[in-house]
């Protein structure tokens, strides 16, 4: 199939034809991914009896609105309570809810939106024309090149630490450890995991996001009676159709950051085991190292917000592009696609884009209509939706509480994993009132199995040679990149104090 | 005049609470070092490094505090995990009726734990109207029940509730 504008036109307006498919989709994507420890794959999973019984273009189309819809709600929360639905939206928790305190919930809310939709469309679309291209990064992307891109993510660590490091940097290698919990990549040698056979696996990721995000907040929260300050109060209750407007406007004025960190997520999801999580810290990251005003991230800044949201959205089509391409699952969702796939018989790689190229493509102009829906659906809710922040506490602490202790079990259905994100939860609420960040602990338990198990593999290969870590062009592309990612803030801060002397010199 | 030594104990930062975190870290890192302490060298690697990282920054946390402490800029109290005092023993009882509420579930069963939390915890936090205390945690029960355990057959801890109801769903 040549990919030409009549031939993207009739995909397009097949993939409108599916429009009932898609809504749901986009709804119940929503609101399962403004659940914590509800993902998009669990409820795949769940609908598997609907995906394989339907046939397979629909059942793709499903899962493809469902994914990408999931990604976008993960932010909600994240913005409102403090408390991201998705692993993906935690970096999105750093500017967004400082935003909602000062009751600016509607502003953020549609930074979210604009971000992850504007993001999602574009990077949909750019893979629909580079997907031969994308393919091929997976190619590229071994242990080395994973050692940089995870450090990369670490070094974020040090961007939250700005106002105090050494308590960042604690925060950050205390998650580390507590990341190489279980068992060893090589020897599968058990490792402080006091005994408890439920964290030979390592330590499962949602309870600990839970824990550290939801449950300390709940615990922080009891402490006022609303999530709002007195200021932020009032301008929440004022709120009108002309903020929405408005904060659209202001949303769309950062549209080179939507396009940029949107890619950047597009890149990260392309590479097998590196997720949304990681490309969202990733483009924070990098959003604040070029930003000409760094030293407003954290403080509910508007690029904090779509930074994240952009590149967690790219994510979503990345990850399908080694699935399609190549018969890899990107992630965990790609892999429940993939059995989908190989029950409706569907060839994967090389195969699939000559049998079938209006489901290769097609998949990728679901996603785009699937946004295109989204635009419709979720933009005109900010404004209700961000009514949320007005609830008085005494309410809302106790029922986060009880519905996020569901979502700390659901993934594995362990009675033992809603103990540990209580666990979290403390570490989490003495972090929080003394001053080291729960993201810095976060980073650090997602990176921690990671970073060891590309590192290992690479010295391995390398034959326990640590220079192995300089032996492609790639990783040292990326080395370079890293070095000037660290030295860029200095020498900017550097650039700023020379500014400001020297008319006091003149 | 301020002749009240206390008094200016006040005006002095309480580090005490900033020293927990740290002191866990620090003593996880020992823990993880000696269960690993028979391992391959390559299988010690990783772990031994990022413990020497959190001992070499906890050392110079420890340093900085002390030198606070001999400047009399801070005091040893844990203020900073304590405030506010007025909420002090809701955040107590929040966090043990949390604990209750996952220890009780193996027994009254998710439905019934949710309902008996919501109301709990939220009489702790100051609601005494009825209305909101009784319908708050019933309409939770039942969206959680419908939403969990039926629509997403979530294998939550049954108990009396989801017994009864389940020859209906």
């Amino acid at each position: 199939m040549e990919i030409s504008f009549d031939s993207l036109w009739q995909l397009f307006a097949h993939s409108l034809d599916l429009w009932w498919v898609i809504i749901p989709a986009v709804v119940l994507g929503i609101v399962m991914g403004a659940i914590p420890g509800f993902a998009a794959h669990n409820t795949i999973i769940i609908l598997l009896p609907f995906t394989l019984a339907v046939n397979v273009e629909v059942g793709l189309t499903f899962m493809i609105a469902l994914y990408a819809a999931s990604h976008l709600g993960g932010g909600i929360p994240a913005i409102l309570v403090n408390i991201p639905g998705t692993g993906g939206a935690a970096a999105t928790t750093l500017d967004g809810h400082p935003m909602a305190q000062q009751g600016r919930a509607q502003q953020a809310l549609m930074l979210c939106f604009f971000a992850s939709v504007f993001g999602g469309l574009i990077t949909s679309t750019a893979t629909l024309f580079a997907m031969p291209y994308l393919a091929r990064v997976g190619f590229y992307m071994h242990s080395v090149e994973m050692v940089v891109v995870m450090l990369f993510g670490l070094t974020l660590i040090a961007v939250i630490a700005a106002q105090d490091t050494l308590k960042g940097l604690i925060a950050g290698f205390f998650g580390l450890i507590l990341g190489a919990m279980g068992a060893d990549h090589i020897y599968s040698a058990q490792r402080g995991t006091f005994g408890f056979l439920e964290l030979y696996d390592g330590v499962p990721l949602i309870p600990a996001l839970i824990g550290l995000f939801a449950l300390s907040e709940a615990f922080v929260m009891i402490e006022q009676e609303t999530i709002l300050s007195r200021v932020g109060q009032e301008r929440m209750q004022k709120s009108t159709w002309k903020d929405t407007i408005d904060s659209f406007f202001l949303a769309a004025k950062h549209w080179w950051e939507v396009i940029w960190t949107s890619m950047v997520g597009l890149v990260i999801g392309v590479t097998p085991g590196a997720g949304a999580s990681i490309a969202a810290f990733v483009a924070y990251q990098q959003s604040r190292v070029f930003s000409k005003t760094p030293e407003k991230y954290g403080t509910g800044h508007p690029a904090g917000v779509i930074a994240p949201e952009a590149a967690n959205n790219g994510v979503t089509s990345g990850t399908l592009v080694p699935l399609l391409a190549l018969g890899i699952p990107g992630g965990s969702t790609a892999a429940v696609m993939l059995i989908v796939l190989q029950y409706h018989g569907v060839p994967l790689g090389p195969r699939l884009f000559i049998e079938s190229p209006e489901l290769a493509y097609g998949v990728f102009m679901s996603m785009v209509v699937a946004y295109i829906f989204m635009i419709f659906t979720i933009l005109p809710m900010s404004r209700y939706m961000s009514r949320v922040t007005l609830v008085p506490t005494r309410f809302l602490a106790p029922l986060i509480t009880t519905f996020v202790i569901v979502g700390a079990f659901a993934p594995r259905e362990y009675l033992f994993d809603m103990w540990l994100a209580l666990a979290f939860g403390l570490i989490g609420y003495i972090a929080r009132k003394t001053g080291y960040h729960v993201a810095a602990i976060l980073i650090g338990v997602i990176l921690g199995p990671l970073v060891e198990q590309s590192y290992l593999r690479a010295l391995r290969i390398g034959g326990g040679d640590p220079l192995v870590l300089f032996s492609s062009t790639i990783g040292n592309i990326l080395w370079a990149l890293l070095a000037i990612s660290i030295a860029l803030p200095y020498l900017n801060a550097w650039r700023k104090r020379r500014g400001n002397t020297r008319p006091r010199e003149a | 005049m301020d002749d009240n030594p206390e008094h200016g104990r006040h005006h002095r930062k309480g580090v005490g609470a900033d020293l927990i975190l740290p002191l866990m870290a620090a003593g996880y890192a020992a823990y993880y070092v000696f269960t690993i302490r028979e391992f391959p060298w390559e299988a010690q690697m990783n772990g031994t490094f990022i413990a020497v990282v959190i001992w070499l920054l906890v050392g110079a946390f420890l340093v900085r505090t002390l030198l606070r402490l001999r400047r009399n800029e801070a005091t040893l109290r844990a203020t900073g995990i304590t405030t506010p005092r007025a909420k002090l023993l809701q955040r107590i009882g929040f966090v043990a009726l949390t604990a209750l509420n996952i220890g009780l579930m193996p027994w009254l069963g998710f439905t019934l734990t949710v309902v008996v939390f919501l109301a709990s915890s939220m009489w702790l936090l100051g609601v005494r109207t009825a209305k909101p205390l009784i319908l708050i945690p019933f309409v939770a029960g039942a969206v959680g029940y419908v939403f969990f355990v039926v629509a997403l057959d979530t294998r939550l801890p049954k108990g009396p509730v989801e017994w009864l109801l389940q020859p209906l769903f």
